[in-house]
């Protein structure tokens, strides 16, 4: 069983771990530097889907269990392959993105494919370790994670300059509020806190620990936003591919301790793994309930093949970029509407 | 991940440092002069006592289309492989920067060795000046670079870096003035050592005379130097001293070392400084106060009359005054002309940015931002900004906190 401290620092890692790599981009080539008002806009709105969820769902089953309720064992399998791979989607670009990064910015004379075995590696070992054990793990490293980032936004404080984040609307009203809509997708991992309810006590733990990870990401991403808007003025902020990096190469505390983000993206890398390994447990898991298999540990190596595959797909870094800005522009939908739609049939059929 | 840390690839032992590059332009291309560090001879390194001036670094200058093919180049005759991970300087020529700054704000952005702290220098010629880049108490040649160009107590140079150029050029928030290098031309002097081997003495340089003399106000008595003009006895013939002006990523002019000083007083870039003030009692003997800037100047824009108003706060140590003046005159009243000869300064220097070279070297358009609600409104109100029809007022507020072990009221 996943305990509700366990249960908050997943969804805080699985919302907070995109504004670490190139999520942010798309928000801020539609917003300018006012992307932090629109994130203030998507976190409330975000909260408010969460709230109608928690509202609709009364059961302590995921959506996969109720779809069996309703429907039977056709609907649990259709119901448990569109979460299998929105779940995927949401998560495989990240694959190829994460292990590029490390390239770029950690280990410049690796090969990439050492990156990417490593990462398999990792992900697979975690994931064998099971569900509660990485719960555990998070609730352990997450509060430090945490505390990390707050020193890395208050070392950020001296390259701060107000002049950079105005003009205080950015590109305008309508890309703030309407245009940039697809920014829920930050929250779409709040389908995969629905598959962890089987793994909590009740279904009030699913409830507080997702408003709680929404207002917490929700937050995690204005700040990020804020300091970028105030560190590289419009439309410098829009040039860079990953944001927090970009922040990370300003901070120097004197001669000797400067090129800080090495550590600070060590640091990001263990909440990345653990996010990794959760993922793949959670897509096994979901394999499993979906065709009512007896155990889903036999189904890591298979679903990490297939996440693999699918992340080495787009040939190059750019062509992982634009699909995962195909995929950040509709994620969000199915993932909020999945749980809203069964959860109004199983509350209508009493299931 | 920790083992990945180790050595994959290259062994720090088969690297070579590049420490500072040169580009000046060729007729077929670009010269690039690539110094790089001798780490054997700097201070630590096998020879153990360490070496000094050109010792401790290595040049090779390369023709070549763009950076990474002279980097190429320079690895066919340097044994070790070349990186730009510990650079400290490029030094653009005049005539290459004068053509447009794109092509290396873009490599700067692009390239995740080269650190956003890195500066940029221009000179006349820029492998010339990294020819005579000879430290002469400093061992190692970063640290040499990171004293001259960091040290904002140090040479009169605006205190930016490649990344305030890079941001200011993307986002058209202001055109980035940037530290000015040159080199003395000096009369060698030469001994004999003792046993009848030619020894290097120090050098008188030539280009001193050619520097200007400040008649009155804001560094009275001293000159006006360019980079080169500083030293009147030198051993090592390069300097930082003023700064380049440019217009949209282009080089445009230059600024001698009273006007870089006032540029870092307006740019907040400014810490602290002893500088010299007229007296009218005693014309040929200034005032010197240690000045300290202790908060960023206060920019009141008035958008409508195209009018600015800077507000300064200015603190001072009196460290020296002739007798004649103290005499006759308070520390009040110095106070007052002192923020009067400031004032003059900033607006002069203003008004010659402004008006003769036509740039936007004090940031306007990025002070403006506060004032408009949306990107689409301040970018069409910027496309007819015109630098020139801006005028300036100056308000420094000189207090003199301090006046030594001397009591002067």
């Amino acid at each position: 069983m996943l305990n509700r401290r366990q249960l908050t620092t997943i969804i805080i890692n699985a919302i907070t771990i995109k504004m670490l790599v190139t999520f942010p981009r798309n928000a801020i080539a539609l917003c300018g530097n006012a992307a932090w008002i629109s994130a203030i806009y998507c976190t409330l709105i975000a909260a408010g889907l969460f709230w109608l969820i928690s509202a609709i769902y009364t059961s302590d089953k995921s959506v996969i269990e109720i779809a069996e309720s309703i429907g039977g064992r056709w609907l649990q399998m259709i119901v448990g392959l569109v979460v299998f791979v929105v779940l995927a989607a949401n998560f495989f670009p990240f694959i190829n993105i994460f292990s590029e990064i490390i390239k770029l910015a950690l280990l410049q004379q690796t090969p990439i494919e050492i990156i990417v075995l490593l990462l398999i590696v990792a992900i697979v070992l975690g994931a064998y370790c099971g569900i509660e054990a990485i719960g555990r793990v998070h609730g352990l490293f997450i509060p430090i994670i945490g505390a990390v980032f707050v020193i890395f936004i208050l070392m950020l404080i001296p390259a701060f300059q107000i002049d950079n984040i105005m003009p205080v609307m950015g590109n305008g009203i309508y890309n703030l509020f309407v245009k940039n809509i697809s920014f829920l997708s930050l929250f779409a991992d709040l389908l995969m806190l629905n598959i962890l309810i089987p793994y909590t006590k009740n279904i009030g733990e699913y409830k507080k620990s997702g408003i709680k990870g929404v207002f917490i990401g929700g937050a995690y991403a204005i700040i990020i936003f804020a300091a970028y808007g105030l560190s590289y003025a419009y439309p410098v902020s829009e040039k860079f591919i990953v944001p927090v990096y970009q922040l990370e190469k300003l901070i120097r505390l004197s001669n000797f301790f400067s090129r800080l983000e090495a550590v600070f993206q060590f640091v990001w890398s263990i909440s990345i793994l653990l996010y990794a390994s959760l993922y793949a447990a959670v897509l096994a898991e979901v394999w499993r309930s979906s065709f009512r298999l007896k155990k889903s540990k036999p189904l890591i190596l298979p679903v990490t093949a297939i996440l693999v595959g699918a992340a080495l797909f787009p040939g190059s870094f750019s062509q992982t970029i634009i699909w995962e800005d195909i995929i950040n522009k509709w994620i969000y939908i199915p993932a909020f509407l999945i749980p809203i739609i069964l959860g109004i049939i199983g509350r209508i059929k009493r299931v | 991940m920790l083992m990945l840390t180790s050595c994959v690839g290259e062994e720090p032992d088969n690297i070579a440092y590049i420490t500072a590059l040169g580009i000046d332009k060729s007729e077929d291309g670009y010269i690039y002069t690539i110094q790089f560090a001798h780490p054997v001879q700097i201070s630590g390194g096998a020879s153990e006592s360490g070496g000094s001036g050109e010792d401790i670094v290595q040049i090779v200058a390369v023709e070549a289309p763009t950076l990474y093919s002279a980097i190429n180049n320079a690895d066919s005759i340097v044994s070790k492989e070349l990186t730009l991970s510990h650079a400290k300087l490029f030094v653009i020529s005049e005539e290459t920067a004068a053509e447009g700054m794109e092509d290396m704000n873009d490599v700067f952005s692009r390239n995740n060795d080269i650190r956003p702290d890195i500066y940029i220098a221009i000179a006349e010629d820029a492998g010339k000046y990294l020819e005579e880049v000879q430290p002469v108490i400093e061992l190692n040649p970063v640290k040499y670079y990171q004293l001259i160009y960091e040290d904002e107590n140090g040479p009169a140079i605006p205190e930016n870096t490649a990344l305030d150029f890079f941001s200011a050029s993307v986002s058209g928030s202001k055109d980035c003035l940037l530290p000015y290098a040159g080199v003395a031309e000096v009369k060698e002097e030469e001994k004999l050592g003792e046993k009848g081997e030619k020894e290097h003495k120090s050098s008188e340089n030539k280009s001193q005379e050619e520097a200007k003399l400040n008649e009155d106000g804001f560094e009275n008595g001293t000159k006006y130097y360019y980079a080169g003009q500083a030293g009147k006895k030198i051993s090592n013939k390069s300097e930082v001293l003023g700064a380049a002006i440019f217009k949209d990523n282009k080089y445009i002019g230059k600024l001698g070392s009273t006007d870089a000083e006032i540029y870092n007083i307006l740019e907040n870039k400014f810490k602290e400084m002893n500088v010299t003030f007229y007296s009218d009692a005693t014309p040929q003997t200034p005032i010197t106060i240690k000045i300290e800037e202790k908060n960023a100047p206060k920019y009141d824009i008035n958008k409508e009359e195209k009018h600015i108003d800077i507000y300064m706060k200015i603190e001072g140590e009196l460290l020296s005054a002739p007798s004649e003046y103290r005499k006759d005159h308070t520390i009040l009243e110095l106070n007052k002309s002192a923020s009067e000869m400031i004032n003059k300064a900033s607006e002069d220097l203003a008004g010659r940015l402004y008006r003769q070279y036509n740039t936007d070297a004090l940031g306007i358009k990025g002070k403006l931002r506060r004032q408009f609600i949306t990107n689409d409104a301040y970018y069409s109100y910027c496309s007819d900004f015109n630098p020139y029809e801006w005028s300036f007022s100056a308000y420094a507020d000189v207090n003199i906190k301090r006046t030594g072990m001397t009591y002067y009221y």
